[in-house]
């Protein structure tokens, strides 16, 4: 290593130095002294390091070998300091030759400051390639065009461009390269028989303009987003609405929308000023974007045991984001300062404390208008069930006197049962409240029972009154000294006022509860999803209690450092408040903690593992859930709020009752007072929390017939909801933190506090803002023209998509490790003019697609050969396999079992061993005919057809596929049931058609599958073939156009041609 | 300091050659030309098999006050637990094994057994990716891959990493076996134990005469297309693939074809078994050596998965003493078969079987008959080329808890293993996404003393 780096100095320098001097630095100091370690902090590979010195001053003094460290310590001088260490002493000759340099001034060649490569620690290596690495170097348009760049490369070899393709070779290079779909034999024709000077650029138009273009443009940006739709480790979970993001990909590419608009989505999506809203579909587009960060892996992240977990998600979703959008390894600056880009760790920790400090949630992608009518509907609908059910309850309020004293009658066994049924029942509700051993405070029904109990009834009331105002004086204080409210949640979820109530949404039930206030998913209808989630939990008090209540599949979660997949979740099942205590985290003091209410489309966590969450398919699949949240509250104490007992002083208010009578005719009063209150809107906590006791004990009905209607119009209105579109993303609902340097990388080592911020090489001094995670900025830093990276990455991709190699062709870096541009001038002309169109991706593709350069012919150029083997040149366009879906849409489509319709939920793959434990289960061979984005990316196993032809493993950025070449692939275009399956149908489909003889099919099969007639060899061969498969098959040759078998036979060996997986 | 310094040098170094990364070649004169790894999925219990622990006999049924947490929460309510089977000493080394392998015992003074391994996290998928890729995430390539990257098979018409399989793969899925990064050609190929072993490898076309008579026209038809494009290696390559995946359908199924192993080897390898995992095992275990008789580099076995609820056969939270007799039970032939089979045929010296877990298990636990996962102290042993036989290295706590001596990592395994076949764990890189990747990173050292 150093020899070479000897070698390359000795060259051009001065002798005595570079014979006498360098030498021995090299053999003797520099291991430890040198860009690899640096003890006592000092090196020896410079002047200027010498000058600088180490711990003990400066090695170096110039003209004065007496006074230079370096000097007297090699000379062991002083027996504390005595180099090499553990080495011999360095010969006298060398010791000498060393002070007579330093006596002459310790010259250092002047070429060495460039020569010498300068690592990094070295205070000038950064400033340095800020300097003069190319990608850092603002874009500078040339006066020049794509053509003219070109030309001008190849004429310095000698070599020149090629002449245009033929028309039906283009059309065919053109229709893979913008939409991975072969064109059809009639649009072949068209634009082969198209004389018009315009005829070219018409069809790039009807290209860009396919839908197709989207699936295809889309798919190259998921390997750079690692897409997947599973989360791997031990239980796969799914990625929630991850099929969302790819649709808002193919609609994006679709649109043009312009790539700095998708970088800001994709970044800061949810944080947007204006939003991109799609009102055809209904969605927040810029939402969704903010999904890319939400594809890694993801299991046992909650294990806080296993801090480095976490930390390997966030490192993830900087690598991806660094080299997605910046072409640069971020990531390589966990441990260490970047060793070869200018990226100190600080800089990757003022990202991670970005990312960090963004929760990572669930966001319904809807509009808010998304069942708006509907909302306006059922809230139309509410107040009239209101008003009828107040109605109904104030007739039935006069029977509860009567009610409550039959009970009594019943339970004293005094009476007679009712005959009436209804009545009946009412009764036995009542009389098992009244048997309860034990019945709280709080229940209305307690003063009764004690009062119904009592010998004397006046004493007793007295006594009750006396313990009620000292009980509820007693909790109202306990309460108000314990705790505090838990600040605002958040939530897409309107809060409900005092008596609230939801419609239940099926069965004889007409409501499911009255509410005091707080948020109810389910105000409206159970089938609206919703969030609540807490601000950060403050680390200074040890619990959270949440009164809260849920069904059907809702869920509370208990999210420490942003684990999704976390254990400390519990399914809600009760459609009554009730207190739930949470300890706070102490024993990760440093970490962010939030409390969440999640229905079930919101949970990550649903579909459960096996052994947890048990629920039916029915129940997985319903679109009704709900949660409910009235309070929330911080304290120390070790146990929730007590229920107040406010709801009870009407009771003993004003004159007491003197006898059971009296007092039923007080509850009755009081029932009336509430439900009265209730009607008019004005109802109370306390008023609620009567209503509430009062349906539940059957005091009030909740089925009665003559609502019935209301409640089914009500339920059918409801049934209209659209289900919601629940993506993963990100959120800042916190003020966001700085995160410590991890030294070496390691969770358990933090260092110094790191403020957030991008990359000090493209903004220096650039902070963020102290509120939230300062993810917009970052976005503007990426999505800004001066930034001199992005347009070159984007660029570079698209040349890279259209000719199969990148003029860098190291796509995701840009960096000093990152390949050379082949052509930097045409780099900075394609950045500069995509920048210039706002950013279009298809206008750039149609200037690529319009160049002669793309139209050349594939055909190599002899003369090109010995002076560029590899066609980095490009005289010739440069011939490619095409990518796995490519291949696999061809087969479809030229079978004729393509299913051309966009969107929608993904398919499964087929797999030899489908396992449910590890939700890898099984799809349909042909994978239902559509194209192979629609194929479903499941992590630990996805499409074996499609990985044997290089798709990507979905766990890193990954801008350049390999284009691999191996036995396995021969082997799946011979033997795989797929290709045999789609030759059987395209075999069946050309046996329906009826041709006139062989020739005519085979002529057909070829426009098809090759976009082109056979030569009259070809048809000869492929009839040839026809009449041999006929015989082997034994088939007549009369029955030679209808046999199945070797039309099948046919249809494989043309599947299996290299001239029909090449774009060329 | 070391780790930066190497970091340092291999920069500077790809700086100074203008970037060249280190390419396949021997670093080496190899001692073996084949890996045979037989990898039992779950964790086995260290204490249970090649390390035992006398002093858990005495404190069997105490409390442990530890500290033990795998879930969200910190576990308490824990016991000391001893084993459930003996030890004894066998061979000349005298090495301990307990009764669980009665023979793989009789091999000891093949093996060299490492007592002291440690792993990075008690989970499973990422225990075994660390054990297969040297990382605990998904997307690098496996051990098998980097092997046949860098040497290639031996046999054109063979790939170079085969993955011997009963059914099951372990946590991490495929991920385990995956080639990463590197070109889909150094993916594992995976043969079933039972019912087709091998995708696509069987022609869909029943008679050979209209396959050849598709490939010829296909052929002629591809040199035309060549032709017309002028010259194209890959397309060239392309074409070229067709007839070695021609000869690849015969030529794997001929591997399989156990017809030629004499009834006394079949035995051997408990063919004739009673349990139909054991005799499937076994089956794998024969191919195993047959495959790296044809000259294939690297053979994963892993075992069916009949004990460990889905993750890894070994996996015994409950169930001790069935699980792992069971999986001894199924393996312990076949194992010891392949050992003894290599020697008779004079392919043990050119071959390193490996048998590894992904962690072991815990001295501990709040049942009287299971254990839970354990990453601070494991057992795996080599055998074969370049290994000295009947060695016992490093050692663990007097309960089994922690290594302590001659601590090992899995990067160290790795590098050993890389060594023996002739290879630099440190100057086996390849150039992705920005960086030099090796299958050890920035660790790793051999395990010089168990090399012979």
């Amino acid at each position: 290593m150093f020899l070479q780096l000897s070698i390359l100095l000795l060259a051009q320098s001065s002798e005595t130095f570079e014979t006498s001097v360098r030498p021995v630095l090299i053999r003797s100091c520099i291991a430890c002294h040198g860009p690899s370690q640096q003890s006592s902090s000092l090196r020896l590979d410079s002047r200027e390091a010498m000058l600088k010195g180490g711990n003990r001053g400066p090695a170096l003094v110039p003209g004065d070998p007496k006074s230079s460290l370096l000097a007297t310590s090699i000379r062991h001088d002083d027996a504390g300091l005595k180099m090499p260490v553990g080495g011999q002493r360095l010969k006298d000759a060398e010791i000498a030759a060393i002070e007579k340099w330093i006596s002459a001034g310790a010259p250092w060649p002047a070429s060495d400051a460039a020569k010498t490569p300068i690592s990094s620690g070295d205070p000038r290596y950064y400033p340095k390639l800020l300097r003069e690495h190319w990608a850092f170097q603002p874009v500078v348009k040339p006066r020049k065009n794509i053509d003219q760049i070109i030309v001008e490369a190849l004429e310095k070899v000698k070599l020149k461009l090629s002449p245009s393709a033929d028309r039906a070779t283009l059309i065919r290079r053109l229709s893979y390269v913008l939409t991975g779909l072969p064109p059809t034999p009639l649009e072949v024709d068209l634009f082969v028989r198209d004389l018009s000077p315009n005829a070219y650029e018409r069809v790039v138009d009807r290209l860009l303009a396919s839908p197709h273009f989207g699936e295809h443009w889309a798919r190259h940006w998921m390997d750079v987003m690692r897409f997947a739709e599973t989360f791997g480790n031990d239980w796969n979970y799914e990625i929630l609405g991850a099929t969302h993001y790819r649709d808002y990909l193919i609609r994006a590419f679709n649109q043009d929308i312009p790539y700095d608009q998708l970088i800001r989505e994709h970044i800061a999506g949810d944080l947007l000023a204006k939003p991109r809203l799609n009102l055809v579909d209904g969605l927040n587009e810029s939402k969704i974007g903010t999904s890319s960060f939400r594809f890694g892996e993801l299991g046992h992240d909650d294990c806080i045991r296993f801090r480095q977990i976490r930390t390997d998600v966030v490192d993830n979703q900087i690598d991806t984001m660094g080299k997605a959008f910046q072409g640069l390894t971020i990531a390589c600056a966990r441990c260490h300062d970047h060793k070869l880009d200018p990226i100190p760790t600080s800089d990757y920790y003022a990202l991670y404390g970005v990312l960090t400090s963004s929760r990572m949630v669930t966001h319904t992608a809807d509009l808010p208008d998304t069942n708006a009518a509907i909302k306006q509907s059922l809230a139309a609908k509410k107040p009239l069930i209101r008003e009828e059910l107040a109605k109904l309850w104030l007739a039935e309020s006069k029977a509860i006197p009567g009610l409550l004293l039959a009970a009594d009658r019943a339970w004293r066994k005094l009476a007679p049962a009712p005959e009436d049924a209804s009545q009946l029942e009412r009764l036995q509700t009542l009389l098992a409240a009244l048997e309860t051993p034990k019945p709280k405070l709080e229940n209305p029904l307690y003063p009764w029972i004690q009062a119904a109990r009592a010998k004397d009834f006046r004493s007793e009331w007295q006594s009750l009154t006396d313990q009620y105002s000292k009980e509820s004086l007693a909790r109202t204080a306990f309460n108000q000294e314990h705790f505090r409210p838990f600040g605002e949640w958040t939530s897409q979820t309107d809060r409900s006022p005092n008596g609230d109530f939801a419609i239940a949404s099926a069965g004889p039930k007409a409501i499911s509860g009255v509410f005091p206030e707080g948020l109810y998913s389910h105000a409206l209808s159970e089938r609206f999803n919703a969030a609540l989630r807490s601000p950060l939990v403050p680390k200074n008090k040890k619990f959270v209690s949440i009164q809260v209540m849920g069904g059907k599949l809702g869920a509370r979660r208990a999210v420490i450092d942003n684990c999704m997949l976390g254990e400390d979740y519990k399914i809600l099942d009760s459609d009554t408040l009730s207190w739930v205590k949470i300890p706070n985290r102490e024993d990760q003091p440093e970490l962010p903690f939030y409390l969440e209410l999640v229905t079930k489309s919101d949970n990550t966590r649903i579909p459960d593992r096996p052994g947890h969450t048990k629920a039916s398919p029915e129940q997985l699949a319903a679109p009704q859930s709900y949660v409910g949240l009235a309070r929330a509250v911080l304290h120390d104490i070790d146990e929730s709020p007590k229920d107040e007992l406010r709801h009870l002083s009407p009771l003993f208010a004003g004159a007491a009752p003197t006898s059971l009578p009296t007092l039923a005719e007080h509850y009755a009063n009081i029932a009336r007072n509430a439900i009265r209150a209730w009607q008019e809107g004005r109802a109370t906590a306390e008023d609620a929390a009567w209503l509430s006791w009062l349906v539940e004990s059957k005091l009030l009905s909740n089925n009665a017939s003559s609502i019935r209607a209301a409640i089914d119009s009500y339920r059918a209105t409801e049934a209209q909801i659209a289900s919601p579109r629940v993506i993963q993303g990100l959120a800042d609902l916190d003020p966001g933190y700085n995160f410590p340097v991890l030294i070496g990388g390691d969770a358990a080592r933090p260092g110094k506090v790191t403020p957030r911020g991008f990359l000090s090489l493209i903004h220096p001094a650039k902070q963020v803002s102290a509120f939230g995670s300062g993810r917009l900025e970052v976005a503007e830093a990426i999505a800004s023209p001066e930034n001199p990276l992005t347009a070159r990455v984007m660029a570079n991709r698209i040349w890279q998509h259209m000719f199969g190699r990148g003029i860098v062709t190291t796509a995701d870096n840009l960096g000093v490790y990152g390949e050379r541009p082949s052509h930097p001038e045409l780099l900075d002309l394609l950045a500069s003019r995509f920048v210039a169109e706002g950013w279009s991706i298809k206008k750039l593709i149609r200037e690529i697609a319009l160049s002669n350069t793309f139209q050349q012919t594939g055909k190599t150029v002899p003369e090109a050969s010995p002076v560029d083997p590899l066609n980095q040149l490009l005289s010739h366009y440069p011939v490619h396999r095409m990518e796995a879906e490519s291949i696999r849409d061809s087969l479809l489509a030229i079978s004729g079992r393509l299913d051309r319709s966009l969107y929608g939920p993904s398919i499964q793959p087929r797999r030899d061993e489908p396992s449910e434990y590890r939700k890898l289960y099984q799809g349909p061979l042909d994978g239902d005919g559509r194209r192979s984005i629609y194929i479903k990316v499941t992590r630990h196993e996805g499409s074996r057809f499609l990985e044997t032809f290089d798709f990507p493993n979905p766990n890193i950025a990954r801008g350049n596929r390999d284009l691999s070449n191996v036995p396995p692939q021969a082997l799946a275009l011979l033997n795989d049931p797929f290709v045999l399956d789609q030759a059987g149908v395209w075999a069946a489909r050309l046996i329906e058609q009826e041709s006139p003889s062989a020739e005519a099919r085979i002529d057909n099969m070829f426009r098809t599958a090759l976009g082109r007639l056979p030569s009259p060899a070809e048809r000869e061969r492929f009839s040839g073939l026809s009449r041999e498969l006929a015989s082997l098959h034994k088939v007549e040759a009369s029955k030679l156009l209808s046999s199945s078998a070797v039309w099948k036979d046919l249809a494989h060996a043309i599947f299996n041609l290299k001239e029909l997986i090449y774009v060329h | 300091m070391f780790i930066s310094s190497r970091r340092e040098l291999l920069a500077l170094a790809c700086m100074m050659t203008d970037r060249l990364s280190a390419g396949p070649a021997l670093h080496f004169a190899p001692k073996v030309k084949n890996v045979i790894f037989c990898f039992m999925p779950g964790g086995v219990s260290h204490i249970d098999t090649f390390d035992p622990k006398p002093k858990l006999d005495a404190l069997n049924g105490q409390t442990f006050d530890g500290f033990y947490q795998i879930g969200a929460k910190k576990e308490t309510n824990r016991k000391w637990l001893k084993s459930p089977w003996s030890f004894k000493q066998h061979g000349q080394s005298g090495a301990w094994v307990s009764e669980l392998f009665p023979n793989v015992a009789k091999c000891v003074d093949d093996l060299a057994i490492v007592r002291s391994m440690v792993s990075g996290f008690p989970l499973h998928p990422r225990a075994n990716l660390l054990m297969h890729t040297g990382r605990n995430v998904g997307g690098y390539p496996s051990l098998g891959s980097w092997i046949n990257y860098a040497l290639a098979s031996e046999n054109k018409n063979l790939p170079g990493y085969v993955l011997l399989h009963g059914g099951a793969v372990p946590p991490g899925g495929l991920e385990n076996f995956s080639n990463g990064f590197l070109s889909a050609s150094h993916q594992a190929m995976p043969i079933q134990a039972e019912g087709k072993a091998v995708a696509n490898i069987e022609p869909a076309d029943k008679a050979s005469a209209l396959q050849r008579a598709k490939l010829d026209v296909m052929l002629e038809q591809d040199r035309q297309f060549l032709s017309t494009v002028g010259t194209n290696d890959a397309i060239d390559s392309a074409i070229r693939n067709y007839e070695m995946a021609y000869k690849m359908q015969s030529t794997v199924p001929d591997v399989l074809n156990l017809d030629k192993e004499s009834e006394a080897t079949k035995k051997l390898y408990g063919l004739d078994a009673a349990d139909k995992h054991q005799r499937l095992y076994g089956l794998q275990c024969m191919r195993a050596r047959r495959l790296v008789e044809s000259g294939v580099r690297f053979v994963e076995i892993t075992c069916p998965e009949v004990y460990g609820g889905n993750n890894g056969t070994w996996d015994q939270h409950g169930e001790l003493k069935k699980g792992h007799e069971g999986n001894a039970r199924i393996t312990d032939t076949g194992v010891a078969a392949l050992i003894t089979d290599l020697k008779a045929r004079g392919l043990f010296n050119e071959t390193l079987v490996v048998w590894a877990t992904e962690f072991g298990r815990t001295p501990h636990s709040p049942i009287a008959d299971g254990r839970d996962h354990h990453e601070t102290a494991f057992t795996v042993w080599l055998a074969g080329g370049g290994v000295k036989g009947g060695m016992v290295y490093g050692a663990t706590d007097d309960v089994g808890m922690h290594a302590v001596e001659n601590v090992t990592t899995v990067h160290d395994l790795h590098a050993t293993i890389l060594k023996l076949v002739g290879l630099d764990h440190k100057k086996l890189i390849y150039k992705f996404g920005g960086r030099d990747v090796s299958l050890t990173d920035v660790h790793g050292q051999v395990i010089e003393k168990i090399l012979s």
